[in-house]
């Protein structure tokens, strides 16, 4: 039975179809890469572990990464296991690297992410790759232990009876961090969206196609810090399945106490604001109204569909005007034809807004959280966008149907690209709300005026004529029609006359008048 | 306090303008009996397929120039015609520059001209444009006297049919002789925006609108200064626009010259269609350039690649979670069409990184770049200046700009002395060249900080990151109803109880913030 990408509801990993950890019988291969930076005594602790593993020993490999050690990492001799050594140059905090390195290097399809300074139980590899038997975008997460490990020899590690926590037993330790959390969101079934938080990059496992698909490690993370949870984000974003492992349990050599933590929480904070960029979600973005991040949490997709440019643009000015200003508009045109020429001057140069002819907005933005689809036709009041987010709750999309037949809809991401590699619909990963469109505010704009699309682009620029005025008169359709004319002409110039002439002049009339005295 | 410095004529090179606003009035200009040419000129006359009567025409209309011959050049740049422009017979000199043809590229062909052209004075003139006879001398007179002048002269429109170079050489008087009794185009356009803005004198922002057509000379120092004609201007229309916009912004006088009168052959309307749909492009890719509400939408949000306010705020010896509040609180700012500058970054210890990875990529924000903000940001037309110990409302940029008005500069002076400002950008410029103060060149305006609701933080409460709650994410208040819903039983009041004892901290805090700032 090969390994499916999986089907399941939210991340509820129990739909998914896994052997027992009783039942389960090892058959593929897997490859070990261990992070490793100049500490021989803990890589020799760490590989004394892996001899123990339940796992058979011809079906995995271990691939040490050196990080450029001072005293280069000479292949272990005395050791039973398959380990290759990985040398990288010295280029700084290398972690990221290291394990993209490691990943290239690998033989086998499974790659279990190991740190240097991990002691894993005899079922760790077991008990990530049980996951990877069965589903084939999963990442399994491993929990972590600290415990002090001074005077611990590998022999002793070796010759053990039972577990590592036996072993371990009358020493200091610190219990999984991880346990809190995972308990909180009952194991990872919860619909939190930041379930991905929980995954620690020393102490993980993917299949390899999934950890190309997703990019692997990003390498310009050059500190301690935010590169397995970045990494995590986009396996999550991507559709990825997040499998916890408990049985996966590793030891940390060492407390994470006194001047570790506090080297490691200032260049967290660094990190911290690094990832802010990275990973688009409002717990990682203390973020501020009018803030723009390198990968943005909407992507609101307006299509052309025939609609004239001056349309699209409305509808992009409208929503970049919008309550969330975390966002990317994404505007469709064609080639050779005047509107799109129009809409690529006007637009173009925005970093907020991509212009594209072709392609698809899942593909251009793969881990932005969230992908809105907003028709031309619509019309609709700014912050339309917030109020999407909001009927959408924690459903895995929602939508609105206009009156022209047309839907408005805003959808998770790991659910489209889920749905994408299945072949199923975004609708058999979770519940879809429905929004009436009056509660968004929304409307369709009359019927499109073809011609007039040349004469109301000028409006927006210099010199408004008159003629835009006879255009948006044109399109009148009825007495509905000419309802809607009549307010848009009466709304639109209250508003525009309160947003430029009196307000400031007034307000600067107050001001000096309050500076004179 | 205006300070009005005249400008004297008897300095024998030109200096840059010292008036206040665009105020060409106070420049003592020779009259135009008087004015004695003594530096030369050259004229850049870009063509495209131009034919060889036009082009014949146009340089007999030269030739009957009262500037001394000896004293100007005529720099004709082909933008890549074929068959190629030969050079044509004339008496005056004349040199011919080709450039390829990438599309239409009068922007390229004038810079290629100025390049190439000899003299520190150009005058810039379509290849079917004829001037009268007084054309290179009202032009001239000015850039006599100031070096960052650009002289704009009018052009109308007539139809030329049955006139060839010869008459225009035997003429006796004035061009406008020559066709009296046809149809004519007067420039209404121009002559608006000279009308609306006291012909260019007044404190109108917008004094760019004229520069239109081909007919206006400028120093060559000063084109070069200013970058010269973008040559991303790849469509008919809109560049001279832009041009005059930055050479207004980078604080050149824009000096109407109504004596230096050119006439184009052919009526203003051929081939009108084609020009209004090139325009209407146009106009979309000169909303990016030119940083002039007149051509933005007032819609916030979008982000243009000539801001119109640049913020510049000093980080030296401020703690960088306080550099980061501030240009928080600054992007948040209701006027979203400004760029915040963080300045004078120190250059140890992990401020400027955490500054550096918090807003390194955010198109908004521009950090520890080497430079002056003027450097960078030479044309958004206000710097604003603040410091990173300021408080100040959500509206700050627009209480700013309505306590300036139509002045050069203002500023409010906080409780701890620091100072908040803002200036235009052209006097900025002015000011630099002359080693003087923005005031020197316009009225300065102080602003009482309590007016704008400047206030400063404390020291004491300084150094702890607010965690703003993102844009579109529910405020406390609504948070808390949100979870409220959500209890079904005693359990959940158990959890709700527990996470509100848990976030109250937080929660409250920003509350009593928020009344605080109210107050």
């Amino acid at each position: 039975m090969n390994p499916q990408p999986n089907t399941v509801r939210y991340n509820d990993w129990r739909q998914v179809d896994v052997e027992p950890p009783e039942a389960f019988t090892p058959t593929l291969p897997v490859s070990v890469v261990v992070s490793y930076y100049d500490a021989p005594e803990a890589l020799a602790l760490t590989l004394a572990a892996l001899e123990g593993q339940s796992y058979p020993r011809d079906l995995f490999e271990v691939v040490v990464v050196d990080d450029g050690s001072p005293t280069p990492l000479a292949p272990p001799r005395a050791t039973p296991l398959d380990v290759r050594v990985v040398r990288q140059e010295d280029r700084g905090f290398g972690l990221a690297r290291g394990r993209n390195a490691g990943a290239r290097a690998a033989a086998h399809d499974i790659l279990l992410f190991l740190d240097g300074d991990l002691l894993a139980e005899s079922g760790w590899i077991a008990a990530h790759a049980r996951w990877h038997h069965a589903v084939s975008d999963a990442v399994s997460v491993g929990f972590y232990a600290n415990a002090e490990v001074d005077g611990l020899d590998p022999e002793a590690v070796r010759r053990r009876s039972g577990s590592l926590e036996e072993l371990l037993a009358d020493r200091p330790t610190e219990p999984p961090w991880v346990e809190r959390h995972m308990r909180a969101t009952r194991y990872m079934t919860s619909r939190d969206d930041d379930l991905f938080r929980m995954v620690g990059g020393g102490n993980c496992g993917v299949r390899r196609w999934f950890y190309d698909l997703v990019g692997g490690c990003d390498e310009s993370f050059a500190g301690w810090g935010g590169e397995d949870v970045e990494f995590a984000y986009r396996a999550y974003t991507r559709g990825g399945l997040l499998a916890p492992a408990p049985d996966a349990l590793a030891w940390h050599q060492g407390l994470l106490r006194g001047e570790l933590r506090e080297a490691k929480w200032k260049s967290g904070e660094v990190q911290h604001a690094r990832a802010a960029h990275l990973i688009a979600h409002p717990g990682f973005r203390c973020a501020s109204p009018g803030r723009t991040f390198t990968v943005p949490q909407y992507v609101v997709s307006i299509p052309r569909e025939g609609a004239p440019a001056h349309r699209v643009f409305e509808a992009a000015a409208q929503v970049l005007a919008d309550r969330v200003h975390d966002l990317v508009v994404r505007v469709e045109t064609r080639e050779g034809d005047e509107g799109s020429a129009w809409l690529r001057e006007q637009l173009g140069p925005d970093p907020r807004v991509r212009v594209a002819s072709g392609g698809s907005a899942l593909d251009e933005f793969p881990v932005a959280s969230f992908h809105v689809t907003l028709p031309a036709s619509a019309s609709f009041p700014v912050g339309l966008v917030h109020r999407l987010g909001e009927a959408l709750g924690d459903a895995v999309a929602a939508g609105s149907t206009l009156p022209d037949g047309r839907v408005v809809s805003i959808t998770r991401t790991w659910a489209l690209h889920r749905a994408r590699r299945t072949g199923k619909r975004v609708a058999d990963f979770g519940p879809v709300a429905t929004a009436p469109p009056g509660r968004l505010g929304l409307s369709t704009r009359g019927r499109w005026v073809a011609d007039g699309e040349a004469v109301r682009m000028n409006s927006w620029n210099h010199r408004p004529g008159t003629e835009w005025l006879r255009v948006e008169a044109r399109s009148i359709d009825g007495p509905r029609g000419a309802w809607r004319f009549l307010k848009w002409l009466v709304l639109g110039s209250l508003r525009a006359a309160a947003r430029w002439g009196r307000r400031r002049v007034a307000l600067g009339k107050r001001i000096r008048a309050k500076s004179d005295a | 306090m205006v300070q009005v410095v005249h400008q004297t004529a008897s300095t024998a090179f030109p200096r840059p303008t010292n008036v206040p606003y665009n105020d060409w009035r106070q420049v003592a200009l020779p009259a135009p009996q008087a004015f004695t040419p003594t530096l030369p000129v050259s004229v850049v006359v870009p063509c495209y397929r131009t034919p060889a009567a036009t082009l014949s025409m146009t340089l007999a209309a030269l030739e009957g120039q009262t500037y001394p011959r000896d004293l100007f050049e005529v720099v004709l740049v082909d933008d890549g015609s074929e068959p190629p422009l030969a050079k044509p017979r004339s008496p005056l000199d004349v040199r011919v520059v080709r450039q390829e043809r990438r599309g239409f590229g009068i922007a390229r062909a004038r810079n290629t001209g100025v390049a190439a052209a000899a003299h520190g004075i150009v005058l810039f003139l379509d290849g079917d444009t004829l001037v009268e006879a007084d054309w290179m001398a009202a032009h001239a007179r000015w850039h006599h006297a100031v070096s960052d002048v650009l002289t704009v002269g009018l052009r109308a429109c007539v139809a030329v049919d049955g006139i060839d170079a010869e008459r225009i050489r035997r003429r006796p008087g004035t061009l406008e002789s020559l066709w009296s009794g046809r149809p004519v185009d007067p420039p209404d356009e121009v002559e608006g925006h000279l009308i609306r803005t006291g012909d260019l004198t007044s404190r109108a922002d917008d004094p760019f609108w004229v520069v239109v057509g081909g007919n206006f000379g400028i120093g060559k120092e000063f084109y070069g200064r200013m970058g010269g004609s973008d040559e991303s201007f790849a469509r008919w229309g809109m560049e001279e626009v832009e041009l005059g916009y930055r050479a207004y912004t980078h604080g050149g006088l824009l000096a109407p010259v109504r004596e230096a009168f050119a006439w184009h052959q052919g009526r203003r309307d051929e081939d009108r269609d084609a020009k209004e749909r090139s325009l209407r492009l146009q106009y979309a890719k000169a909303a990016h350039r030119i940083a002039h509400r007149g051509l933005r939408g007032s819609r916030p949000g979008r982000i243009f690649s000539v801001p119109q306010h640049v913020v510049s705020v000093p980080a030296d010896r401020v703690p960088a979670d306080r550099v980061i509040e501030t240009v928080l609180d600054v992007l948040a700012d209701r006027e979203h069409d400004l760029v915040v500058r963080v300045e004078a970054l120190a250059d140890h210890g992990e401020g400027p990184a955490l500054l550096r990875e918090t807003f390194g990529p955010d198109p908004r924000v521009r950090v520890g770049s080497s430079p002056s903000a003027l450097d960078e940001f030479p044309v958004a037309p206000f710097h604003v200046a603040l410091p990173a110990a300021a408080t100040f409302p959500r509206d700050l940029v627009s209480r700013l700009r309505a306590g300036l008005g139509d002045a050069v500069t203002a500023h409010a002076v906080l409780p701890d002395g620091g100072r908040v400002s803002i200036t235009r950008t052209w006097a900025l410029h002015r000011a630099r060249r002359w080693s003087a103060r923005p005031s020197d060149f316009g009225e300065e305006r102080a602003l009482s900080a309590a007016a704008l609701r400047l206030g400063c933080r404390s020291a004491s409460r300084g150094g702890r990151r607010r965690v703003a709650e993102p844009a579109g994410y529910p405020t406390p208040w609504e948070r808390l109803l949100d979870r409220a819903r959500w209890v079904r039983g005693p359990k959940d009041a158990w959890a709700f109880s527990k996470w509100l004892g848990f976030r109250s901290g937080l929660g409250f805090r920003s509350v009593r913030r928020a009344a605080r700032r109210r107050r």
